[in-house]
């Protein structure tokens, strides 16, 4: 019982971390997720956390959520989930209930609006490293590229809203695997 | 207690519906906040603004604010309750379903176009975000702050890919750095 409570303290923290250093939304948060939670707790290796991010852009609510209730239930189950949940949104709700009280004289501060252009500057570089990764483990084969590309420039180009470029992924995966695994089985013949 | 539940239940259906992330949710978040009266546009501008500078995802940061500002902390409380909670029941169960399931057959053959499909959306949001910190005042003139953000931008990729610095080392750096160059 206190290993456990030892384990579902480094969730929260963790993700406390995350949501108190990441400045940008969700797609900011991935790659410091992929950091904290891959790379220094090991706690989910790079294709598994793939999936989990996957997933946490396909399902509806809040990334940043989505994600961090995904890896803590993968270390810890419920209560796991419901930590690093928390340890997400506590910063958010401490800062910005603070700022609120002084929401006037917030706005004034020159320094601060400077600061937080450098650092959106960063979340542009942070996506990028990110995307970069989730590559590696989401792009493997000629039709994942064509997949990759195609939503991508629906998006810029013809405005198609996300939802529906996650149904036809999944739909064209399912599709595609079928296609590939029937082609094989028939070359054996 | 009425203003709380209505706070409560006006996030919860935004979190349930939206697709996509933070800045997706920003149109349907001025539509409710807007429509109920609780905020007039600019007002919700300012809140926007501040809560993409702040810690933590975008929406609970929207959340926060617009629920204090109707109903101090339960209200701030409760608005993010309210956004956060689809999240992560929905959440929950997939992660338990993709504990079980998530080897088999159909999963990883909708995985096999879902994980690409997804990192197109990433590449989508990069490309919108950096527009918009490189170019602002349009796709003709860049400007001097655009090449600025930019060469940061570059700097910070440069520093995480090839020297491997940790996420949060660039994002203090890159504060600094905007402090001076900005």
């Amino acid at each position: 019982m206190i290993i456990r409570i030892g384990l579902l303290f480094r969730l929260f923290v963790t993700f406390l971390k995350v949501g108190a250093f990441t400045v940008g939304g969700g797609y900011a948060m991935l790659p410091v997720i992929q950091h904290e939670v891959t790379d220094k707790k090991k706690w989910v290796d790079d294709e598994r956390m793939t999936d989990y991010l996957t997933l946490a852009q396909a399902s509806p609510g809040i990334i940043g959520i989505n994600a961090a209730t995904a890896v803590g239930w993968h270390v810890a189950g419920l209560p796991g989930a419901l930590a690093a949940a928390l340890g997400m949104s506590a910063p958010s709700v401490v800062v910005i209930t603070l700022i609120a009280m002084v929401f006037e004289n917030f706005m004034q501060l020159e320094l601060v609006m400077r600061a937080f252009k450098g650092v959106r500057a960063a979340v542009v570089a942070l996506m990028l490293t990110a995307v970069i990764r989730i590559f590696k483990t989401s792009v493997k084969t000629r039709f994942q590229l064509i997949v990759a590309a195609a939503a991508a420039l629906t998006v810029i180009v013809l405005d198609v809203k996300p939802q529906y470029v996650i149904l036809a992924g999944g739909a064209a995966g399912v599709a595609a695997s079928a296609i590939l695994e029937r082609n094989a089985r028939s070359c054996k013949r | 207690m009425q203003t709380l539940t209505e706070l409560f239940l006006a996030f919860l259906k935004i979190g349930l519906f939206t697709f996509g992330g933070g800045y997706v949710m920003i149109p349907f978040l001025q539509a409710e906040t807007t429509s109920r009266g609780w905020l007039t546009l600019s007002e919700f501008t300012d809140i926007v603004a501040i809560s993409q500078i702040t810690p933590g995802p975008v929406a609970v940061n929207i959340a926060t604010f617009v629920g204090y500002s109707q109903g101090l902390l339960p209200g701030a409380l409760l608005a993010t309750l309210g956004v956060c909670l689809p999240s992560f029941t929905i959440m929950a169960v997939l992660a338990r379903f993709f504990i079980k399931f998530g080897e088999a057959t159909f999963v990883r053959r909708v995985f096999f176009g879902l994980r690409p499909a997804v990192a197109g959306l990433i590449i989508s949001a990069v490309f919108f975000i950096a527009r918009l910190e490189f170019m602002p005042s349009g796709p003709v003139s860049i400007g001097n702050d655009g090449i600025r953000s930019a060469l940061l931008a570059a700097a910070c990729f440069a520093a995480m890919f090839k020297f491997k610095v940790s996420p949060f080392v660039c994002i203090i750096f890159a504060a600094a750095a905007g402090i001076v160059l900005f």
